[in-house]
């Protein structure tokens, strides 16, 4: 044995300290290859051997990660790995998200590849990093033999830097990068072939799996909006005459701020629309008919809201990126967070 | 804690599927505040009524991704 | 229903004398083309030119392209548009295999919705198998509506002259014997199997985006419509926005969902129909509302399945996600043909939206991979990118400088009715 040094992370259960009533043992390592360490290395096979073991508690990884998990990084670094391997966790919720976060700890920190079992339901796999792959393996144990040669043969390929195909083919869980392919049947073969299998409840594979969105926590109400500071967010494209930010269309990369102050309305003069993605001549008549300041001065003059943070927050909601409209949503957020807004009247369209 | 957020939107699937608390259905994607079609002070009107809709949300409990229309 | 379609195989398309087929050669009179479109009065100018596989050419500004097709017996040629309503789908239809007309027009573009998006397709090289022109001799239209007329009668003129050019262009095999005999009938199915139709969201945004169905731009809840009444020219496409999602009338003519029910009709499953729907509608009402009669139809011809397709991109999404949601309520076990948005890198959520009940989706792409295809000699359609889209990238260049684009700009790049084998792969 030698080549590449592989690290192994396991519960206190598979790495043998104890059962349920130890899931709270620290982090700690051992020499070589514990429990299912063994089965890993004969996987391996000669060109990689596993110099230790790490070790921890799936409840004191769940509950106190933020101290424990540098701890199992200090440990895994002192093996000087050139591959971590965790598990695999098969259905087991916390030791799947010990696996991923141990995992993507190992790649951030250690500059090195980290691999992972976990079945597909597993909550692990919400956990994982882009930069984790995952084996699909089973729910229990039971196929341990298969499993692990499954995960040691995705490992291996990763530490010797061969590319890794498609997910559903190489069998592990998708990282979000999408890649375009020639097949060898046609878009319109594939649906109906799919349907086919599902109408015989037969198995399939969905090219593109739905993820979940963020949930977001419905943040709670003003208790009045008379004594409230409101503020105003669009990505309707309403922007100054002439655009002179420059805001893009559409997959717009930025946002602008707009002072109101002094602004009774938002006249077609002053203001237009850029907005790509639809028929926006009736904004740039009217851009209160995305941005209701007309109504919004009414209100304040009347008491029916307390202030307004006068100004506007705008950019174009078309075809943007997911992840950069996160960005813009968190920069446009602390703005509003600093400038004490209460509630915020948001309009998309 | 968040600021609570009234989100009009002239397709309310996509940010229920988004999971947005306080979607409010405007008028229609081209005109989400308005309606060319009516004369100027019934689109105020129908505005004002969308507006205060929302506004009305910001003091409301929602416990789940929940659509508001003009009419209630 | 019984629909005969004749095909009458071309191996090359040349400028002839006249216009005749002899040995696979199809040989036109250009100047009686030119002379036959311009008897439109809306149009000012026409010029033709051939592209052919392998010619390093680009062809940008495309508008639309159709299969030549005349109409023998049973009915008439794109009934509504270029003759009254009668119903398509039935009698005998000759087409000519390897040949599309393509037509292109130097229309205003616009940032937004009331303007043209560039379209383009490479000849040769590596851009040749993104498109389904990548195999065809094509004819190019180019057309020059008169000065003056709103967009909506300019992409009008130039609807009818692709039409008018695929009849003229098939003309000429009235009285000769086809290649092949392809009989197209629904015929009856073991009541075992089940009951599968096609739920087709066509494009249907506004005035200038939209689809013809019988010459009336598609406003309708869904509506129950035979696959010959596509497949024989019933549907026109009059979608000139983003260039790779666009359903061109070529595929319609050859739509690829209904050729493989077709195939397998009878053996796996029972084709019962298809569903001709919307998408791009701007109001959640009518999206709604739309979904809400596709399941009502669905459980009236007690459907066990569909596939459900769509056009364009952007909030299309919502109809077909939508429409997949009751379905699968109704108890409709449903597959999705998608692309994808998911960046340049690959690395973005794919969809605009979902719903839980998308369960089966196939990917025919991502439209935003950037490819970047050589320089060519020649190049059709214009002298430069549509006006309005210079904010895309690679636009700044000439058209006929290598080009670097998204698929997006690419002519039926990731069109959803799956005509091409180019997919979207989860690493």
């Amino acid at each position: 044995m030698g080549g590449l040094r592989v690290a192994h992370y396991l519960n206190q259960f598979f790495g043998g300290v104890g059962g349920e009533d130890l899931a709270d043992a620290p982090p700690q390592a051992r020499p070589g290859a514990v429990g299912p360490g063994t089965l890993l290395q004969q996987c391996l096979g000669e060109g990689a051997t596993v110099v230790g073991t790490v070790i921890c508690g799936d409840n004191r990884m769940a509950e106190q990660q933020a101290a424990t998990l540098p701890a199992v990084l200090a440990l895994l670094r002192d093996l000087r790995p050139d591959l971590v391997v965790a598990g695999p966790a098969f259905n087991a919720g916390r030791y799947g998200l010990a696996c991923a976060a141990v995992c993507g700890a190992a790649v951030r920190e250690l500059g090195v590849p980290a691999v992972t079992g976990l079945f597909p339901e597993n909550p692990g796999r919400e956990a994982l990093d882009r930069s984790v792959i995952a084996a699909v393996v089973g729910a229990t144990a039971a196929g341990m033999k298969a499993d692990m040669e499954h995960v040691a043969r995705l490992a291996l390929k990763l530490a010797r830097k061969e590319p890794l195909g498609p997910a559903d083919v190489e069998g592990y869980l998708p990282t979000g990068r999408r890649v375009n392919e020639f097949s060898d049947r046609t878009g319109a073969e594939r649906m109906v072939e799919m349907l086919v299998r599902k109408l015989r409840k037969e198995p399939y594979v969905s090219e593109l799996v739905v993820p979940q969105f963020d949930r977001v926590r419905p943040a709670p109400p003003v208790a009045d909006l008379a004594s409230a500071t409101l503020g105003i967010v669009t990505t309707s494209g309403v922007v100054r005459a002439g655009n002179p930010e420059g805001i893009e269309s559409w997959r717009a990369t930025k946002w602008a701020r707009y002072p109101l102050a002094g602004l009774e309305a938002l006249s077609p003069e002053a203001f237009t629309c850029v907005h790509g993605g639809y028929d926006n001549r009736y904004i740039r008549q009217d851009p209160h008919r995305a941005v209701p300041l007309d109504v919004l001065r009414r209100y304040l003059r009347e008491g029916r809201v307390g202030r307004l943070h006068e100004v506007l927050y705008t950019t174009v909601g078309n075809v943007m990126p997911v992840e950069r409209a996160r960005r813009l949503g968190r920069e446009v957020a602390q703005e509003l967070r600093d400038a004490s807004v209460q509630a915020v009247l948001f309009t998309a369209t | 804690m968040g600021i609570p957020v009234a989100f009009c939107s002239a397709i309310p699937t996509i940010p229920l599927a988004a999971g947005v608390p306080r979607v409010i259905h405007g008028k229609a994607v081209p005109y989400l505040l308005g309606d060319p079609s009516l004369p100027g002070d019934r689109e105020y009107a129908l505005r004002e009524a969308l507006t205060a809709r929302a506004l009305a949300t910001l003091t409301m409990e929602v416990t789940e991704p929940t659509v508001f229309t003009a009419g209630g | 229903m019984e629909l005969e379609i004749a095909t009458y195989r071309v191996r090359d398309v040349e400028f002839g004398p006249a216009t005749a087929l002899r040995d696979g050669i199809l040989s036109i009179d250009r100047p009686a083309l030119i002379a036959h479109l311009l008897e439109d009065a809306n149009l000012q100018a026409v010029d033709v030119e051939i592209a052919r596989p392998g010619d390093s050419t680009r062809i940008i500004h495309i508008l639309d392209s159709v299969e030549p097709r005349l109409k023998v017996s049973g009915g008439r040629d794109f009934p509504g548009l270029l003759a009254p309503p009668d119903l398509a789908g039935s009698g005998r239809t000759h087409r000519l295999d390897g040949v599309a007309v393509i037509g292109t027009a130097n229309l205003s573009g616009a940032a937004d919705s009331q303007g043209l998006k560039e379209a383009i397709i490479d000849m040769a090289g590596p851009g040749a198998r993104y498109h389904p022109f990548g195999r065809t001799a094509n004819v190019v239209l180019m057309l020059e509506p008169r000065a003056g007329l709103a967009a909506t009668e300019a992409v009008a003129a130039c609807r009818r002259a692709c039409l008018r050019a695929a009849v003229f262009l098939a003309r000429p095999t009235r009285a000769l014997a086809p290649d092949r005999v392809d009989a197209f009938t629904l015929a009856p199915a073991d009541p075992g199997l089940p009951r599968v139709a096609y739920v087709m969201p066509v494009m249907s945004e506004g005035e200038i985006h939209t689809t013809f169905f019988y010459g009336r731009s598609v406003q309708s809840l869904p509506h129950l419509v035979h696959p010959n009444e596509i497949l024989d020219g019933a549907l026109v496409s009059a979608d000139y926005w983003i260039g790779c999602h666009r359903s061109p009338t070529y595929l319609y003519q050859n739509e690829p969902v209904i050729r493989e029910l077709y195939r397998r009709h009878g053996r796996d499953f029972d084709f019962v129909g298809v569903l001709l729907c919307r998408c791009l509608i701007t109001s959640q009402e009518e999206k709604w509302r739309q979904a809400n009669q596709a399941a009502k139809v669905a459980r009236m011809l007690d459907l066990h399945g569909a596939v459900i397709t769509m056009s364009n991109g952007g909030h299309a999404y919502v109809d077909q996600m939508l429409l997949c949601q009751q379905l699968e309520r109704a108890g409709v076990a449903t597959v999705l043909g998608v692309d994808e948005y998911a960046d340049a890198d690959g690395a973005d959520f794919p969809l605009v939206t979902y719903v839980p009940e998308a369960t089966a989706i196939v990917s025919v792409g991502n439209q935003e991979e950037i490819v970047e295809w050589p320089a060519v000699e020649r190049v059709l359609g214009g002298t430069a990118f549509l006006a309005g889209n210079a904010y895309e990238k690679g636009f700044q260049r000439r058209p006929d400088e290598p080009l670097t684009v998204a698929l997006r700009q690419i002519y039926c790049s990731t069109t959803q009715l799956g005509w091409s084998t180019l997919r979207g792969r989860a690493y």
